[in-house]
């Protein structure tokens, strides 16, 4: 990143990053990540 | 009336009857994007020659006696996201300069392969990243913003220069601009659509879906989108089901969650006024109206945040190294922040997904679907940064503008955006109605049903 950029993309990181910490209170438990893909339903369509 | 101020249902009609040919309706079509296009820019490219090349086919197959559905011989505009072989897909971004596309996308070529005729790509917000599309006007105040980022899209059904279109949807992306501009747009079932070959902006959020004039129209669209295709790991192999032509009005047994919380929060009066009373029309064609909790409010823009900013810089990544230059400025600072997002953000918020998921899956138990506001306010002036609500709050206009429609992205539930009315300045009003996971008909059949019960919308005028 080019030196004159810190400054601003520090400011909009640092804005994104209040946002998303409040994931922090939650509770997760055993919770999964939601899945992005089903390894069965590949398998599946290969065969299809 | 013209051929090009048709919905698609009445031009399908009118050419399966041989009363209107492809030829007539795309040259209507042309003529208003030559006098429209000027004030809207809602294209990025019109292909006008490609156009008239396939209208010809299209008549002679008719001639031949090949009528290929109901999409046959009708104009539509694809978000320039969305690859068409042989066309660039600019994603209205200097960085896609000289870009051409090497082969069709599902979506694409299904519509080619049902009949419907490209009139060209529509402008979307660079990459799909942002609320606005600063490029196009408002189809009825160009003072004012198209909405976005499919803003080319609805703004060109709006007023005409397309018969219907293609959107994308991430956060908003389809009903946003959509309700801004006082079309129909749905944003189907996460995976219902397939997204191969269409310019990802977040993976795990990313939806492609019609936008129309009338509901009836977005159901004929959707049979012909819908479907599996491997090619996209998204993709559901569900059986294939028949969405249009949406039969009835009669809405008895219909349960309609109305929120108590979230959706009528920091509105517009106006705003709210509209959806209240087109929720009462619902009652009024035999729904029952219940009240419902809408489920980890406070968690909702920073699950939203945490799946779409990493995934989007993921995509830009190499780009964003070779050619940041190229970018817009409020598209490159988004993902150059992004680069400093820890993976343990990623993986809550994909946890947290997977909470609202299950608690959203009980909550829409207990009723068919739910109504409320698609976005809180209407079309704002263009370059207007933030919006004061009543009690004094300032919040960002895209902020404000996705607050409402992401929910149904994070979640994957299926949601329909209608014109549910006009505020004082004549901006349209949009009502989101949100379903079960493959519920499209419920939403389908109570859209008709209320859009049957009000007077046939005209054309956007603003150019």
């Amino acid at each position: 990143l080019p030196p004159d950029r810190h400054a601003a993309v520090a400011a909009t990181a640092h804005h994104i990053h209040s946002v998303v910490a409040v994931l922090r209170e939650l509770d997760f438990a055993d919770t999964p990540p939601a899945p992005a893909y089903r390894a069965e339903q590949e398998t599946h369509d290969a065969a299809v | 009336m013209q051929p090009y101020e048709l919905t698609l249902s009445a031009a399908a009609d009118a050419v399966r009857t041989r009363r209107l040919s492809p030829v007539e309706l795309v040259e209507s079509v042309l003529e208003r994007v030559e006098r429209a296009e000027p004030h809207l820019q809602a294209y990025a490219t019109v292909t006008a020659e490609h156009t008239r090349r396939a209208a010809r086919a299209a008549e002679d197959d008719l001639a031949a006696g090949r009528h290929r559905g109901p999409l046959h011989g009708i104009p539509m505009g694809l978000k320039d996201l969305i690859d068409v072989a042989g066309i660039a897909t600019s994603a209205s971004s200097r960085v896609r300069a000289g870009h051409r596309a090497e082969a069709s996308s599902t979506v694409a070529a299904r519509l080619e392969s049902g009949g419907a005729v490209l009139v060209g790509k529509t402008h979307t917000h660079e990459f799909a990243y942002g609320l606005t599309t600063p490029q196009t006007s408002n189809a009825w105040d160009t003072g004012r913003v198209a909405g976005g980022s499919s803003g080319g899209s609805a703004v060109a059904v709006a007023a005409g220069t397309a018969t219907f279109a293609l959107g994308t949807d991430t956060g908003g992306s389809i009903r946003v601009p959509a309700a801004l501009n006082g079309v129909v747009g749905l944003k189907p079932t996460y995976g219902l659509v397939p997204r191969h070959g269409v310019t990802s902006l977040s993976w795990s959020l990313d939806h492609v879906g019609p936008i129309t004039r009338t509901v009836e129209d977005a159901a004929l669209v959707l049979d012909t989108l819908a479907g599996h295709d491997p090619r996209d790991p998204a993709s559901l192999a569900v059986p294939a089901a028949r969405y249009g032509p949406v039969a009835g009005t009669d809405l008895r047994g219909l349960r309609v969650g109305v929120p108590r919380n979230y959706y009528f929060d920091h509105v517009d009066p106006e705003v709210e006024s509209a959806v209240r009373d087109a929720i009462d029309r619902l009652e009024e064609l035999g729904a029952r109206l219940v009240e419902v909790e809408i489920p980890m409010t406070r968690y909702i823009q920073a699950t939203q945040w945490g799946l779409m900013v990493p995934e989007a810089t993921a995509y830009h990544e190499r780009t964003l190294r070779t050619v940041p230059e190229l970018y817009q400025a409020d598209v490159r600072i988004l993902l150059e922040a992004g680069e400093l997002m820890p993976a343990g953000d990623y993986l809550r918020a994909q946890r947290a997904r997977t909470l609202m998921r299950r608690e959203w899956a009980a909550m829409l138990r207990d009723v068919d679907l739910i109504a409320a506001p698609s976005v809180p306010a209407t079309a704002v002036e263009a370059g207007q940064e933030t919006i004061t609500w009543a009690d004094g709050t300032v919040e960002g206009v895209s902020d404000a503008y996705v607050r409402l429609s992401s929910p149904a992205n994070i979640t994957g539930v299926p949601s329909l955006s209608l014109p549910v009315g006009h505020d004082a300045a004549g901006l349209p009003i949009g009502m989101q109605l949100l379903g079960r996971p493959l519920g499209e008909r419920v939403l389908l059949r109570a859209g008709h049903a209320y859009e049957r019960s009000r007077p046939a919308r005209g054309l956007a005028r603003a150019a």
